[in-house]
């Protein structure tokens, strides 16, 4: 017996061409949708961890590095960067310093076979950090002992894993959460490692031997005293020494403008994407409704209701529906998600994965889009249906 | 026509793939052989298998046996799928680890969707015909 599922399922075969058409411009429409919303929010979601997780109001660094300092912390552009002397002590001293907390960022060597970069090794101290320890918990920081290394989500390895740098065979003893920030390509160690490294006369050349190297040293202010003043007050003190000291919220607001940059390039593709799908989607099934007049009437006349009928060709559309924005949504997972450590590298802007709850709803967001497109579209067509009159169609066929 | 098809699209895939690993997207090239070379050696021996298994489903005209190519080309996309377990280079920007593996993992996850779906069509249309002949 031919039921209606069946009727609708033989539409869509008999009127291939316009069915794969139909599902191609949902399909279109998915993807942009659902892509670019899980891009701009992956970059939205890095960009306010990394403001509100960094933990540190200002940063001092270098004066002729300053960029690449910051290029680190939160980009993950990797290099060495050393303070002409370590002046963690002198800052904690200042009025309105509450802590200071120096790190030491070292790069390695290039990979001539396969690697355009090295990998970012960064020294913490472990007793005065603050920001590893808001990702990573105060335990494993504290514990850190020689050779010991937390790596950064993106490090691909594991707990108990070993591996060589500067002569030394680290051991991971944690892996941190993911950070969207340039953390999350790092390694971290304890001044004590970082010590015996820069100590060592293999690389006299670079370090001269020294211990107590400084890259950058991160700073909570007092409360309720003016972070401006303190970084005013930091860069005009420390600028013969070559230091200079950015407040993180001017940083955090930099990247809120690019990510906000990003989002309105998204919304505007998007917006653009389902006007022109929504006026393709109207003319198609304008078209196949007009097609359709003849077998309408046929179907009238043998007694069907008209809302039987316009269910038929809503079940049509529906089923078609259901396939481009699966498949839509599927192949954006596909394509993002085991591109999402190049993704990131890539971007020189925090990014981090906004979870699969929220990925869900920009899918349930995708399909609730694509459902409007479709009653848009469809409604002059039903409009037309309930107004039509079997007398005319059957004269139209003569 | 459905199992040419996906045929034809695990072939394209599947070829794709094996030129990319071996020319544009090719894995760490060191002195001394990379843990990622063996792995990519074992993903292009899966890939060819894939090859060999969409050519023979121009010949297999039995549903059955068009079934069991099916679920071994899923298998072998599973396969692949796990194939940086193998060994992979420890630095997160080496190329293995920003080409090489994650368009292994892409084309498995293509080749699993569409055989999926295909191997589906397949059943739903067998059925209909069985059906069909009996009545």
């Amino acid at each position: 017996m031919l039921t209606a599922n069946r009727y609708v399922l033989q539409n869509i075969r008999h009127q291939s061409f316009v069915s794969l058409i139909f599902f191609f411009l949902v399909f279109i429409v998915s993807t942009s949708i659902f892509g670019t919303g899980i891009f701009t929010e992956n970059i939205e979601l890095g960009v306010e961890q990394s403001g509100n997780r960094v933990g540190a109001d200002i940063i001092a660094v270098p004066s002729d590095y300053g960029d690449n300092a910051k290029d680190v912390l939160f980009k993950g552009n990797s290099c060495t960067v050393l303070f002409k002397e370590n002046i963690t002590d002198d800052l904690r001293k200042l009025n309105g310093v509450k802590q200071a907390s120096p790190q030491l960022y070292l790069q390695t060597l290039a990979l001539s076979c396969c690697a355009s970069a090295g990998m970012q090794i960064i020294a913490i101290d472990p007793e005065t950090d603050f920001t590893v320890s808001e990702w990573m918990g105060n335990d494993t920081v504290q514990n850190l002992g020689i050779d010991d290394i937390i790596i950064g989500s993106a490090g691909g390895l594991g707990i108990g894993d070993k591996i060589t740098f500067y002569g030394r065979k680290l051991k991971v003893v944690g892996i941190l959460n993911e950070t969207g920030m340039g953390y999350d390509q790092s390694i971290f160690l304890s001044y004590e490692t970082a010590d015996l490294i820069t100590s060592n006369k293999e690389y006299s050349d670079i370090f001269d031997e020294k211990t107590n190297l400084a890259s950058t040293v991160l700073i909570i202010a007092e409360n309720g005293y003016d972070t401006e003043s303190l970084r005013k007050e930091i860069s005009d003190t420390y600028l013969p020494k070559g230091v200079s000291a950015y407040t993180v919220g001017d940083i955090v607001n930099e990247l809120s403008k690019q990510a906000g940059y990003f989002k309105t390039f998204g919304e505007v593709m998007n917006v653009i994407v389902a006007v022109i799908g929504a006026v393709a989607l109207f003319s198609l099934i304008t078209i196949t409704f007009h097609q359709r007049r003849n077998r309408i009437g046929s179907l009238l006349s043998v007694g069907i209701a008209k809302k039987k009928i316009a269910e038929i060709f809503l079940r049509e559309y529906i089923y078609l529906l259901i396939a481009g924005t699966a498949a839509g949504i599927v192949l954006v997972c596909i394509f993002m998600l085991p591109l999402h450590t190049v993704i990131k590298q890539a971007l020189d802007i925090p990014y981090k994965f906004i979870g699969i709850d929220k990925a869900i709803l920009l899918a349930l967001k995708t399909v609730i889009v694509n459902t409007v497109i479709l009653l848009i579209s469809i409604s002059l067509t039903f409009f037309k249906l309930i107004k039509l009159e079997p007398a005319i169609l059957a004269e139209e066929q003569i | 026509m459905k199992s040419k098809i996906s045929g034809i699209i695990n072939i394209i895939i599947g070829g794709f793939l094996l030129i990319a690993v071996n020319t544009f997207l090719i894995p760490c090239q060191g002195v001394m052989e990379m843990p990622c070379s063996c792995s990519t050696k074992g993903a292009e021996l899966i890939l060819i298998l894939v090859i060999i298994i969409s050519i023979g489903k121009f010949f297999v005209n039995d549903t059955k046996g068009k079934f069991f190519l099916n679920l071994s080309v899923i298998a072998a996309g599973i396969e692949l799928l796990f194939i940086p377990t193998i060994g992979k280079c420890q630095v997160p920007s080496m190329s293995c680890n920003t080409k090489t593996f994650p368009a292994i993992i892409i084309g498995a996850l293509l080749l699993i969707a569409f055989t999926v779906i295909f191997t589906i069509a397949d059943l739903i249309g067998g059925r209909k015909r069985k059906n069909a002949d009996s009545k």
